[in-house]
């Protein structure tokens, strides 16, 4: 192609895109649909077709095609077994959810007022995700096992005088919990908190607030939608979760995943695994308006209320 | 700015190698040939594909034999695939367009398979290892990989499923009794398989009831509850299993033959197994053929070449466990392997069954309804 024709083409590119660009503008409609539209698309072809499959699945006897039933949803809410067994994820959830957002809450925020190397920090904080989860989980098995890291490290500083052995506790499971999640809770209260604007902090001081009462009357609350995210990210995954209390825990650890598990793999009962999952997933819905309810807009990780 | 660009095109090229690789993953590579049913191809004039696809959750027996057979046969193309959970497997078949053409089952899933013509039936009358398969096994696979006369899987190991391990310091002699596991004595040293079966039929042993029958259900819930407590944890992974008994979390409890004798001879812990004088089970892990696998030629030949009893050997080799033949003639298979070293008197010891044959039963795949009964117990009782 000669280099004399170019000129020519890019001109009739431009023309047409302009020739687009005013179509567009006449039909602002079409506009939005062409904007909207694909997204939407994978949305619901990807997130919303699969839930609906699976809440058919869900009132089916057995595998399609079977009779329709509610009996699934039934033996749900009238045997006390799974009751009891949501009751006690919800408790772990709530119990690694509080630990992880205060932990990360205190470490995004040392590392936005009082540190140099943020950058190093994040990076440290990001790097366990390079890690395959289930090996990231047998690590914690060596460190928190009789005679493991941690019970070698606390014997050699003289703190305890017999092996602790953390391993298959509910502790054990908090911890590894916190350990997985932690990223995702400190990731938005760092940016949320890097968003804060350090003139509100200095007009409290300077208006005789010390540093407890101006954390509380102003950080804290201008931070409330990263909490929030923070909360979201860390909760949701949790209440899903079966490989950490599946390695870490004990005998009384069983959490609903651990249950949604068996019915796919093991007892081969997807009509109630799939009910399962659609209780779980009302569940998190449910968490999720409570926490627009309590005034969290997880759109906004900004340090300014609209 | 820059950086974020790069970035962003690094993405997006990543995107797109990874879309073409899955693509030409899910297209499969057969040579334009059309499809040929196994159960229909003459083993003595075949040409095999040049291609081969194998998943089998033995790693390294699986990348050993695909590198063997291509090698022998000049294929030129083959993947090997693994993983933890048949259902991995088993979902890809449902869903159909699943490019596997030789894959590991085992118990439940390779009767559903068979139930819903995921398998493609075998020539097993050509394959050599069928010939050499003893009596027992034969009828096993007709009875339970097996329709319309027709046998949809090969055995590949023969496992104990579960023992009675235990940790020979803390015991002077084998444990003669499941009851071990309501000992005491033993509180926070036991571990329970978390599978819903097994801990259900060793419930079922314990109180002398038929675990594929049983007829008290309320007596192995009950026991179970007493039993739960003194266990130190549960485990649901092999090599979680493994490492309970090697690190000594426990000294006692349900695994399989094949971790039992990587956790003594690998790991060289002082473990061994034993079958209780209530009985115990054994199960077969098998390999079969998905129905409209991309290269059903050369699956075929596969699946004749590992089941011969020289190949199939490499599997305990390889992976530490037994292969699926007569354990008496362990000696006899592995006679050039004791003569170089490979493999000594006691590991062939550690695997044959010896007296304990008499103890064991096939463990039959259960049916859902039990199967469900058992998962709802083994739910009740952890909670």
């Amino acid at each position: 192609m000669s280099s004399a024709r170019l000129p020519g083409i890019r001109a009739n590119v431009a023309d047409g895109f302009e020739h687009w660009q005013s179509f567009l503008r006449e039909r602002p409609r079409l506009k939005i649909f062409l904007i909207v539209f694909p997204p939407a698309l994978v949305l619901a072809v990807f997130f919303l077709l699969p839930l609906v499959f699976m809440a058919y699945l869900s009132l089916l006897e057995g595998m399609p095609p079977a009779p329709a039933t509610f009996e699934n949803y039934m033996r749900l809410v009238t045997q006390e077994v799974y009751l009891s067994i949501l009751w006690r994820t919800t408790v772990i959830t709530a119990q690694a959810t509080i630990l992880t957002v205060l932990i990360g809450y205190a470490i995004a925020y040392s590392m936005v007022r009082f540190s140099r190397r943020t950058t190093m920090i994040l990076l440290l904080v990001i790097m366990p995700f390079w890690t395959n989860y289930i090996i990231r989980m047998y690590a914690w098995i060596n460190i928190l096992q009789t005679n493991g890291v941690l019970d070698a490290a606390l014997l050699f500083v003289g703190a305890i005088n017999e092996p602790l052995g953390v391993l298959y506790s509910h502790e054990a499971v908090l911890i590894g919990f916190i350990y997985i999640y932690l990223p995702l809770a400190v990731l938005p209260f760092y940016a949320s908190l890097s968003y804060l604007d350090q003139d509100l902090i200095d007009a409290s001081m300077d208006l005789g607030a010390g540093p407890i009462k101006t954390f509380l009357s102003v950080t804290l609350p201008m931070t409330k939608n990263g909490i929030m995210v923070g909360v979201i990210l860390v909760g949701i995954p949790i209440f899903g979760s079966f490989i950490t209390p599946q390695l870490l825990g004990g005998t009384d650890n069983t959490m609903v995943g651990m249950i949604i598990e068996n019915q796919f793999v093991e007892a081969f009962n997807w009509s109630f695994g799939a009910a399962l999952s659609i209780t779980v997933a009302f569940i998190v819905v449910a968490m999720l308006v409570l926490g627009m309810l309590a005034g969290g807009n997880f759109f906004d990780l900004g340090g300014e209320d609209e | 700015m820059v950086e974020e660009n790069i970035s962003r095109r690094t993405v997006l090229k990543t995107t797109a190698a990874g879309g073409a690789a899955a693509a030409a993953g899910c297209l499969g590579g057969d040579d334009g040939r059309e499809y040929v049913r196994p159960i229909d191809i003459d083993l003595d004039d075949v040409e095999p594909e040049n291609e081969i696809n194998m998943w089998n959750w033995f790693y390294d027996f699986r990348d050993w034999t695909v590198e063997e057979f291509s090698a022998e046969y000049g294929i030129e193309s083959s993947s090997s695939t693994g993983y933890s959970s048949a259902a991995e497997w088993y979902s890809r078949l449902e869903a159909g367009n699943h490019a596997i053409d030789h894959v590991g089952s085992t118990g439940n899933y390779t009767v559903r398979s068979v139930e819903n013509d995921f398998f493609e039936p075998l020539p097993v009358d050509q394959f050599e290892g069928w010939e050499a398969l003893p009596d027992f096994l034969q009828d096993t696979m007709h009875d339970y990989a097996g329709k319309d006369g027709e046998v949809y899987a090969m055995p590949q190991s023969l496992l104990l499923y579960p023992t009675l391990t235990y940790n020979e310091d803390h015991f002077s002699s084998p444990p003669d009794s499941w009851g071990v596991l309501w000992d005491e004595e033993y509180a926070g040293d036991i571990c329970m398989w978390d599978e819903a079966q097994y801990p259900c039929q060793i419930a079922a042993l314990y109180t002398d009831q038929d675990p594929f029958d049983p007829d008290d259900l309320d007596e192995i819930q009950e026991v179970l509850e007493q039993q739960i407590d003194l266990n130190e944890t549960l485990w649901d992974e092999y090599n979680h299993a493994r490492g309970l008994f090697v690190n000594e979390d426990v000294v006692v409890g349900p695994l399989l033959d094949g971790q039992t004798y990587l956790a003594r001879f690998e790991d060289e812990a002082p473990i061994n197994y034993t079958i209780p004088e209530e009985g115990g089970l054994y199960q077969l892990d098998d390999m079969a053929i998905p129905t409209d696998c991309p290269n059903p030629r050369a699956a075929t030949l596969l699946m004749d070449w590992v089941t011969q009893p020289d190949n199939l050997k490499n599997i305990f080799h390889e992976s530490g466990y037994p292969p699926a033949i007569d354990h008496d003639d362990f000696e006899e298979l592995y006679a050039e392997d004791l003569e170089e070293g490979t493999i000594t008197e006691e590991e062939i010891e550690f695997f044959r069954w010896g007296e304990l044959e008499d103890r064991l039963m096939f463990a039959e795949p259960l049916g859902d309804d039990l199967l469900q009964t058992y998962d709802q117990i083994w739910t009740e009782v952890k909670n």
